[in-house]
């Protein structure tokens, strides 16, 4: 039984590709940013931060914009990435991209409320057993952050899933490359007649988004994590 | 030989002591809030001293005037914490485990895990350990580090009765098994007498004596045969 | 005791009379129209040709417009890029049919960067434009399911054969601006806009204009909205097919309906007198094959055209 139209289902795919690629890719810079403004204390902290937020406070189109012309032909960064023949000006990496940024802040957030509620003083009975700073990181702090990275995933992958203004501005809308589900929702609402499919592809974004708000909150809600004094 | 010349400022607290003691154990012995703890943490690198310097068995670990300040993980020490530090997603082997060095013999392992009563504990996580489990596994843990010294921070705190036997039994029998360096924080005469050779007294961040455990038992007025007895017998 | 209070009350009514004027006399009325006229109204309103105080202006694509106004945004007046949406428009009751009227046209052209040195010739079929592209390049042009400017594209790419070729090569926007803007930016070597966007874009060069023939004709309806049909929206729509008004429209690079005075250029249009100069098929609209397009299947198309309500062929011109 068909319940989305081929193209419909070819948007449906490209969103999955895109949101799970643009998340990944995003979750090591977005770890080694909690981390340090979890861990550490450095001068210009406060801008650091506000950088970092960002994609979530300026309208998606801005942002959008400022990808165009710094990964686009030509841009700044796009010139290399064409010569080497990288480009993601118009591809489903670009929107990758875009998801990536977009989701980002939500990441960050999250891993850092995670890993400042993992105790210190575990991290320093670690360091007097021998174990470096990653190693700390890798075999402490990291795993007693898992609720927190997971709930975090989980809202930054809803987030690029449903991303839309930064994509469309940045890549345009090309079947196949770059017209996720968002983007093929508002070209049907955008149409007269196009109210069908509209409400179908609502209802499969709605329900990826709920998936996603459930994992988040059984993560976060389930087992508090415990706060304590940092002491030495 | 232990050698501790630090000066320590802890907001409104500050500590200043110099000892060099060529005793295998060392007792910090003090009331609560004396400085005791915070000198142990000093020796281990978690807090930094304004100056001074650290030594055990000549490797230094801390001097300010010739530059030098080892990395806590690099200090070779095993700490014992008040509150254990029992990492909780990590099984008791993998705890015990966590500081172990490349090249530590399965032999090695096993002993320290008969000594301490804990190889039915092996699968077990912290959170189904007792007070008194949890406390053998934190030295277990230590010990297995093979470290220059043993620092043991009030190790029977908060235990009820029959843990605290049970852990100054394993204690002792650590202490005539291995031939360990130990620094030992307490504010109870009992371990004091249990664990060390040589007592420093530390009052309101300041040394005021250091002595052989026999003088500390004397002025604490304690018959001196009553050390080989453990602390449970009825004897008196 | 009494008279104080019908003091009072006399107070209250003649400070709530003076607020109401005052507001009604203060709040402008309000234009919602596509965003292609932008440079043109924001113009018209600055040198005072809508009157004074200068109207609100809220541009964006026709579609969004035309929703909002069916769900009852406080628009006065609506221009829309294309009648799809005024169609649409009045289908939800949501314009005053009576002052609906062609307000103005447009040209569809082909557009590169500034500088660029590409040549295309139509005539010649869709290898120029390929050449254009060269091996991996795209053509910019606005959603064409729902954009006007994309509508009219598609159309005009059929129309000529060369859709099929280059529908894989296309990057679509989500405006007709923002089409554009790809060719300003040099991301897109080709891009299809209306002639009044390349002629306010000294980044971009025309290289081509699509021929009036290969699409519909693109006319910008107006009508009042709504509830909205008073004194002052009408005085608004006279300013909007003032004299003063087309001539900014002209200058803009749109095309304008003859006035009874105006002189006659190369750029006035007459919808009934060149669809007539087609050929004669304007009588025979009904179907496919006579008419000067014929809409073909897109690859994936988001809409079967069974579904697709659009291209209404059926068109009464009121001039």
């Amino acid at each position: 039984m068909d319940v989305l139209t081929p193209a419909e289902t070819v948007a449906l795919a490209l969103s999955f590709k895109v949101s799970l690629v643009g998340v990944a890719c995003s979750l090591p810079v977005a770890i080694g940013c909690a981390w340090l403004l979890a861990r550490k204390r450095f001068y210009g902290k406060p801008l650091f931060e506000g950088l970092l937020l960002l994609p979530l406070i300026l309208p998606p189109v801005v942002t959008g914009y400022i990808l165009l012309i710094v990964f686009g032909h030509h841009g700044a960064i796009g010139r290399w990435l064409d010569a080497a023949g990288l480009s993601i000006a118009f591809r489903w990496t670009g929107a990758a991209l875009a998801a990536a940024v977009m989701a980002f802040p939500l990441l960050v957030v999250a891993l850092r409320n995670a890993f400042e509620s993992v105790d210190r003083r575990l991290e320093n009975a670690a360091a007097t057993l021998g174990a470096g700073a990653w190693r700390i990181f890798f075999s402490v702090t990291l795993p007693l952050s898992m609720r927190g990275l997971v709930a975090g995933l989980a809202l930054a992958f809803a987030r690029a899933f449903g991303e839309f203004g930064a994509t469309i501005t940045f890549v345009s809308s090309i079947p196949g490359q770059t017209r996720t589900l968002p983007i093929a929702l508002y070209e049907l609402i955008s149409t007269p007649g196009g109210e069908g499919g509209a409400l179908r592809l609502t209802l499969v974004a709605g329900i990826v988004a709920l998936l996603a708000g459930v994992i988040a909150a059984l993560m976060l809600l389930r087992g508090g994590t415990r706060r304590t004094e940092v002491e030495a | 030989m232990i050698e501790l010349d630090l000066a320590l400022q802890r907001g409104e607290f500050s500590l200043e002591l110099a000892l060099a003691s060529p005793a295998r154990a060392l007792a910090l012995f003090g009331p609560s809030g004396c400085g005791k703890t915070s000198t142990l943490l000093a020796i281990a690198g978690l807090l930094q001293p304004r100056h001074g310097r650290i030594a055990i068995n000549d490797h230094v670990l801390f001097d300010s005037r010739a530059g030098v300040d080892v990395a806590t993980a690099r200090r070779g020490l095993g700490v014992v914490f008040q509150d254990a530090r029992l990492f909780p997603h990590l099984a008791v082997r993998e705890n015990l485990r966590y500081g172990m060095p490349r090249g530590t013999t399965a032999q090695a392992f096993d002993d320290v895990v008969q000594l301490l009563q804990l190889p039915a504990l092996l699968k077990r996580k912290p959170g189904q350990l007792s007070g008194g489990q949890i406390r053998r596994v934190a030295i277990g843990r230590a010990l297995l580090r093979q470290p220059r010294a043993l620092l043991l921070d009030e190790p029977l705190a908060n235990l009820h009765r029959e843990a605290r036997v049970e852990v100054l039994e394993h204690l002792r029998g650590l202490k005539r098994e291995f031939e360990q360096t130990t620094i030992l924080v307490t504010h109870q005469p009992d371990e004091v007498m249990a664990l060390a050779d040589q007592v420093a007294r530390i009052e309101d961040g300041r040394l005021t004596a250091l002595e052989d455990v026999r003088t500390f038992m004397a002025s604490a007025g304690i018959p001196v045969r009553a050390r080989a007895a453990p602390i449970a017998s009825k004897s008196g | 005791m009494r008279r104080i209070q019908r003091l009072a009350a006399c107070m209250m009514i003649v400070a709530a009379c003076t607020l109401a004027s005052a507001t009604a006399a203060a709040a402008p009325p309000t234009i919602f129209a596509a965003a292609s006229l932008e440079p043109a109204l924001d113009q018209m309103a600055h040198d005072g040709t809508l009157g004074a105080p200068a109207p609100r202006l809220v541009y964006a694509a026709s579609s969004a417009l035309a929703r909002q106004i069916e769900n009852g945004a406080p628009a006065d007046i609506f221009i829309s890029a294309d009648e799809r949406w005024m169609d649409d428009a009045a289908k939800h009751s949501a314009i005053v049919p009576s002052t609906r009227r062609d307000l103005l046209g447009n040209t569809l052209v082909l557009i590169a960067p500034a500088g660029s040195h590409a040549t295309v010739d139509l005539a010649r079929g869709t290898q120029s434009l390929l050449d254009a592209l060269d091996r991996d390049g795209r053509l910019a042009i606005a959603l064409p399911d729902s954009v006007p400017a994309g509508i009219y594209a598609r159309q005009s790419l059929l129309h000529l054969g060369m859709w099929n070729a280059l529908e894989p090569r296309l990057a679509m926007s989500r405006d007709v601006r923002a089409a554009l803007n790809l060719v300003v930016l040099r991301q897109c070597p080709l891009g299809i806009v209306y002639r009044s966007d390349a002629v306010s874009e000294p980044r971009v060069e025309t290289l081509a204009t699509f021929p009036a023939a290969s699409h519909k004709p693109i006319v910008y309806p107006v009508a009042i909205v709504k509830g909205h049909d008073n004194a002052a929206s009408r005085t608004l729509l006279a300013a909007l097919e003032s004299s003063r008004a087309k001539a900014v429209l002209r200058h803009w690079g749109f095309t304008v309906p003859p006035d009874a005075k105006q002189a006659v250029r190369g750029e006035t249009w007459d919808p009934i007198h060149s669809l007539r100069h087609e050929g004669g098929r304007t009588a025979q609209r009904g179907g496919s094959g006579a008419g000067g397009w014929t809409p073909m299947q897109t690859a994936i198309p988001l809409i079967p055209p069974s579904q697709a309500k659009g291209e209404d062929v059926h068109r009464k011109w009121t001039f």
